[in-house]
């Protein structure tokens, strides 16, 4: 667990801190609630401050289930040269995060992995500190 | 973690397909030896022989725009008091409205454009404020707006900008702090060199306000890049409210609680000492010094104490932020993992 919660708090360290919506975590995630995902990426909003990915998870029972993934800024991506094409539907995600409060299938990202390694969070120049909160 | 740090290197190596919009070369920026803007060269001037705001600025820093608690009428300061309860999710940029004249919303990106008649500022978000510099004054009687309504004129090298016409619908601090339509913001901005813009705020309300207050704003020139739109999709309508986290709260046993008591430091915040104490029971967070951005119990007090709602035997809401306390393999705490919004920080114990 703490080698995880290390893990966690390494990727937090380059997450862009986005120009808007600092707001409160547990107003909309639930701490207690860590949760990973696996599936396969139908539709990205590629929105400010936040992008959200959705994607096709398989459950135990074999329904499909579309969660809503609230991630990284797409506009540090931008800037570091990336586009949404370079993120293409279909493509396989994992994600680690925590849920929604409210018990919907949607979750806040604290990593969102791609097959290839890349990290949609890893937007932020490298030595971003997180300075604004 | 090599995971991970292949992960870093394959992003970090992710270039830019080509020389496009972001990184084209602004024209008529001075330029040091080595061909990079020279942000200390003089500021330029307009044909009329005034400073020339025109240019994209980012913020740098953040601004803690938050009044004393006394400045305040009473009904301003409980109207706080009762936002923060909701996690502040009625604040208008929140909930996807215009900022108007919050102090935040001099925060991220502004394009500006002068000419001798008027001055544009352009905002991310794609809201945009008129401050006319052709000799009107400002009306009587404005019909509120959201932007309100500006004039400005020049004394010496400061541009003054005289503001009414707000209607009530937005906030002037994002603690919560409301104001009535009888708001005047009055804003001083010094272009004081090539790449440095600086403004001082005065908020002035005699329905919400006790005495003015305000705050100072610093930004940088962005050259040779471009500005991107910033559109608030998501609002906050769906978010819950502290009285959820009371709800789901849980007992945890006193000899447990005294393990996190400590000082602890960590990067959230730009860097923050907290100290932990137990006070009648209760697990209390406080941040050292006056800390930007922190939150005391009535939201407008940042030296007062954050009292730590139990949520598991480890993990706690302060406010809605998230500490969750972490022992190593001998049981001893020696660190937290601070959660918000924009991701986790560990703070380690100093003592």
């Amino acid at each position: 667990m703490k080698k995880l919660l290390t893990g966690v708090a390494a990727i937090a360290l380059l997450v862009a801190t986005p120009v808007l919506a600092h707001h409160s975590f547990s107003a909309e995630y639930d701490a207690t609630q860590p949760i990973t995902l696996r599936g396969t990426l139908t539709k990205m909003d590629w929105v400010n401050p936040h992008g959200w990915l959705y994607i096709d998870v398989r459950q135990p029972d074999g329904k499909v289930v579309n969660w809503a993934i609230e991630a990284g800024s797409p506009n540090s991506l931008i800037r570091k040269g990336l586009r949404q094409s370079d993120f293409p539907i279909g493509s396989e995600v994992v994600v680690d995060g925590y849920r929604a409060r409210k018990g919907t299938s949607s979750a806040i990202g604290t990593s969102v992995k791609f097959a290839d390694g890349r990290n949609f969070f890893l937007g932020a120049p490298a030595d971003a500190p997180p300075s604004k909160p | 973690m090599r995971l991970l740090l292949a992960a870093l290197v394959l992003t970090i190596s992710a270039s830019p397909a080509a020389a496009q919009w972001l990184d084209w070369k602004t024209p008529g920026v001075p330029r040091t030896a080595d061909g990079k803007p020279n942000l200390k060269a003089p500021a330029p001037r307009g044909p009329d022989g005034k400073p020339d705001l025109t240019g994209i600025w980012q913020q740098t820093g953040r601004p803690d725009a938050r009044p004393s608690p006394d400045v305040l009428q009473p009904w301003v300061r409980d109207l706080a008091a009762k936002y923060q309860q909701e996690f502040f999710k009625a604040r208008p940029t929140y909930a996807c409205r215009p900022a108007g004249p919050e102090a935040d919303g001099y925060e991220g990106w502004k394009r500006i454009v002068q000419t001798p008649a008027a001055i544009v500022i352009m905002a991310e978000d794609l809201t945009y404020r008129v401050i006319h510099t052709d000799g009107r004054t400002l009306e009587a009687d404005p019909a509120p707006s959201w932007a309100g309504y500006s004039v400005g004129h020049w004394e010496g090298d400061t541009l003054v900008v005289e503001s009414n016409g707000f209607n009530d619908k937005t906030w002037t601090s994002r603690y919560g702090v409301v104001h009535t339509e009888k708001l005047r913001v009055t804003e001083r901005y010094r272009r004081t060199d090539f790449g440095h813009l600086h403004v001082d705020v005065t908020y002035t309300d005699p329905g919400a306000y006790m005495r003015p207050w305000g705050f100072a704003s610093d930004s940088a020139l962005e050259a040779d890049t471009e500005m991107l739109e910033a559109v608030c999709e998501k609002s906050s309508d769906s978010w819950g409210s502290l009285s959820d986290i009371e709800k789901s709260s849980v007992t945890v046993p006193p000899e447990v609680l005294a393990k996190y008591v400590g000082v602890y430091t960590g990067p959230y915040g730009g860097g923050r000492t907290f100290h932990i104490t137990l006070e009648d029971g209760k697990l209390i967070a406080r941040i050292e010094g006056t800390a930007s951005g922190g939150l005391g119990a009535a939201g407008l007090d940042p030296g007062a104490p954050t009292p730590l709602v139990a949520q598991t035997q480890t993990l706690f809401d302060g406010l809605g932020i998230s500490y969750l306390f972490v022992a190593d393999d001998k049981g001893a705490v020696n660190e937290f993992v601070l959660m918000h919004i924009s991701g986790a920080y560990t703070f380690h114990r100093v003592r």
